[in-house]
């Protein structure tokens, strides 16, 4: 089942193409993931799909527009944490502003536990890890239980042990039915969990397609890394 | 909204450093500024009067002046008051010329009075003087011309006259002054300032203090309101919340401790230091915290945050530039003739020199002012706010 639709749309700032004529589908319970190098329009794209901002041509078509929001969890580049505040209170401010309903300490409680961070929640974010802020702002959004959670690069700047156990969280996520939709520099992590995969180039579309796809259509590649390389290297 | 505020609020209290270095520490100081003056006096001065005049009017001015507790008058001749004040033994000497009465009566408001004071007494020519204006000054406008132009008004019956006489006091309030009343002569003792043993200048630049601490506040509070706004702005604008609510939220949430603290601060200094209570003054400060912040949140938010304090410095001494009415100390732009009122928060000198001087001050017109500012930087910060939250996903 389609979940958002994406046909032809182009994004321009200022009179600067962004995105130029971009079209591609999100399928419900599949993880999709979106590559390419700075710049290229990854943040754009999400922006887009999450209504931050409008497309300056092209149609988007939503599985149910009105209530898409309220389905939508979002993890931003930009760490959407306050530093002086504890984990939980970071959570209880987003379950305030969300206006979730429901037994608060409880579902903060749920979700550190899921997670795997309740114990720190107590802590100051300022001490946290560049993982556990992570890690917190994807409780965050998930504190309205969303169908879909968009995460723009939430694997940047983060070593590898950490990186790998925020692509098993996405894994765990995506267990329960959760549409998953990232950003990332990395092509390991799409290689290991996306459903399809979308390439970036030059504000275009320069493939997409399920991993299969991909190794079939470039078969001089046996590794997505190479293929990377050669893509983003001409 | 309330939710954006309680949060607002709790964000800020929740860093106890800060509330420590900037409500705490000026508290401690303004106690112990208090106990100090307790021992030594609050500016008491000695001053020697000299009455060429002889009149009723003299007599009555005299009187006025002994009346002030901050004054003991002393009676020697005028030679030997020089001397006097060059030692320091006295603070300054007032001369009622000849003719004082008669050119009152005349309408006359120049040369009047002779006041006498040592060059370096009360006035610092430097950093300080931000916060410190001229001592004498202060006597000068807003003591002794109510007096000249008040007797000047109550003897002459005509109704011209008495037109003429609120005309020209209107003019001597809003220009400087003293200048019209009395010919200063500055005494040099051929000795550095600070020697004098009255502390009112280390007062003052403490109280300054305490006001420079709450800037720097009010600063670190808009950098909190920065920090990390934009990934949860973005948040924040994808749960639907309208611009209005946050930024409305927000601004409150930041003014209200703000408030809190210079309230207590100018509360406990009038308390402490004058022994007196003034809704006036707390009205001012309810309005001056407000603008205050306002502004401050609006220069942050131009210049762009930053994390490290000291990169926040050229804000701090933007902010104090502004606050500090050092502007209009620079000669080379006098010419521009800008009403120091309009700029927010300028009063609040006028109100620590009347804590300090007890004397009065127009309440009104400042608040007037301080309004209209306010109005004017909330549409620029609405304008501002809306803009990064429309713009919060470029």
């Amino acid at each position: 089942m389609l979940l958002v639709e994406f046909k032809n749309f182009t994004k321009t700032y200022t009179k600067e193409i962004v995105l130029d004529n971009i079209s591609f589908s999100v399928e419900k319970g599949k993880i999709l993931g979106i590559i390419g190098p700075n710049g290229v329009g990854k943040s754009t794209t999400l922006a887009l799909m999450t209504g931050l901002t409008k497309p300056s041509e092209g149609n988007i078509y939503y599985n149910d527009k009105k209530s898409f929001n309220k389905i939508l969890g979002f993890v931003p580049q930009d760490n959407a944490l306050y530093e002086s505040l504890s984990g939980y209170d970071n959570l209880s401010f987003y379950f305030d502003m969300l206006d979730i309903k429901g037994n608060k300490k409880e579902k903060i409680s749920e979700i550190g536990e899921y997670l795997n961070i309740e114990k720190d929640l107590s802590k100051k974010v300022s001490q946290y890890s560049g993982g556990m802020k992570r890690k917190l702002d994807i409780a965050a959004a998930l504190m309205n239980n969303p169908e879909i959670l968009i995460m723009d690069e939430p694997t940047a700047g983060l070593d590898i042990l950490t990186r790998n156990s925020i692509i098993n969280l996405l894994k765990k996520i995506n267990r329960e039915e959760k549409t998953i939709v990232f950003t990332s520099h990395y092509i390991s992590e799409m290689e290991d969990i996306c459903d399809k995969i979308i390439f970036l180039k030059e504000k275009k579309i320069a493939f997409s397609g399920r991993k299969e796809d991909l190794t079939n259509y470039y078969k001089d590649f046996d590794r997505l890394e190479d293929l990377y390389i050669y893509l983003y290297n001409e | 909204m309330l939710n954006v505020i309680k949060w607002r609020i709790k964000i800020y209290l929740n860093n106890k450093v800060i509330i420590a270095l900037f409500l705490i520490i000026p508290i401690i100081l303004t106690l112990w500024m208090a106990e100090d003056i307790n021992k030594k006096g609050l500016g008491q001065m000695i001053v020697n009067i000299i009455d060429e005049d002889v009149s009723e009017f003299s007599k009555d001015y005299i009187e006025k002046i002994k009346r002030d507790e901050s004054i003991t008058t002393v009676q020697i001749p005028y030679e030997e008051g020089l001397q006097e004040i060059k030692k320091e033994k006295i603070s300054a000497m007032i001369l009622i010329k000849d003719g004082f009465s008669k050119n009152i009566l005349e309408g006359k408001n120049k040369d009047l009075i002779e006041l006498v004071y040592l060059k370096d007494n009360y006035y610092v020519s430097s950093f300080s003087d931000v916060f410190v204006h001229h001592y004498f000054s202060y006597i000068a406008k807003y003591r002794n011309i109510n007096y000249v132009l008040s007797n000047y008004g109550n003897l002459v019956d005509e109704e011209e006259y008495i037109k003429k006489y609120e005309n020209n006091y209107e003019e001597l309030n809003n220009s400087d002054s003293y200048k019209y009343e009395f010919s200063l002569v500055e005494v040099d003792s051929g000795e550095e300032a600070y020697q004098d043993d009255n502390n009112i200048i280390l007062y003052r630049y403490l109280l300054g203090i305490i006001f420079l601490l709450s800037y720097i506040l009010i600063l670190i509070q808009s950098i909190e309101f920065q920090n990390n706004k934009k990934g949860i702005v973005k948040k924040l604008k994808l749960s639907g919340i309208k611009w209005f609510i946050n930024s409305t939220g927000n601004v409150i949430g930041t003014v209200a401790p703000t408030f809190v603290i210079l309230s207590t601060q100018l509360t406990l200094v009038n308390l402490i230091i004058n022994k007196s209570f003034s809704f006036n003054i707390i009205l001012y400060t309810l309005l001056f915290s407000f603008s205050a912040t306002l502004i401050t949140v609006v220069i942050v938010k131009i210049f762009k945050k930053s994390e490290k304090l000291y990169l926040m410095i050229p804000y701090y001494i933007l902010v104090l530039w502004i606050f500090g009415d050092v502007l209009f100390n620079l000669e080379f732009i006098s010419f521009l003739d800008i009403e120091r009122n309009l700029i927010p928060g300028i009063g609040i000198k006028g109100i620590i020199t009347s804590f300090i001087m007890r004397t009065n001050i127009d309440i009104l017109s400042i608040l007037y002012d301080e309004i209209i500012y306010i109005l004017l930087i909330i549409i620029g910060l609405g304008i501002i706010e809306y803009k990064e939250f429309k713009n919060a996903a470029s």
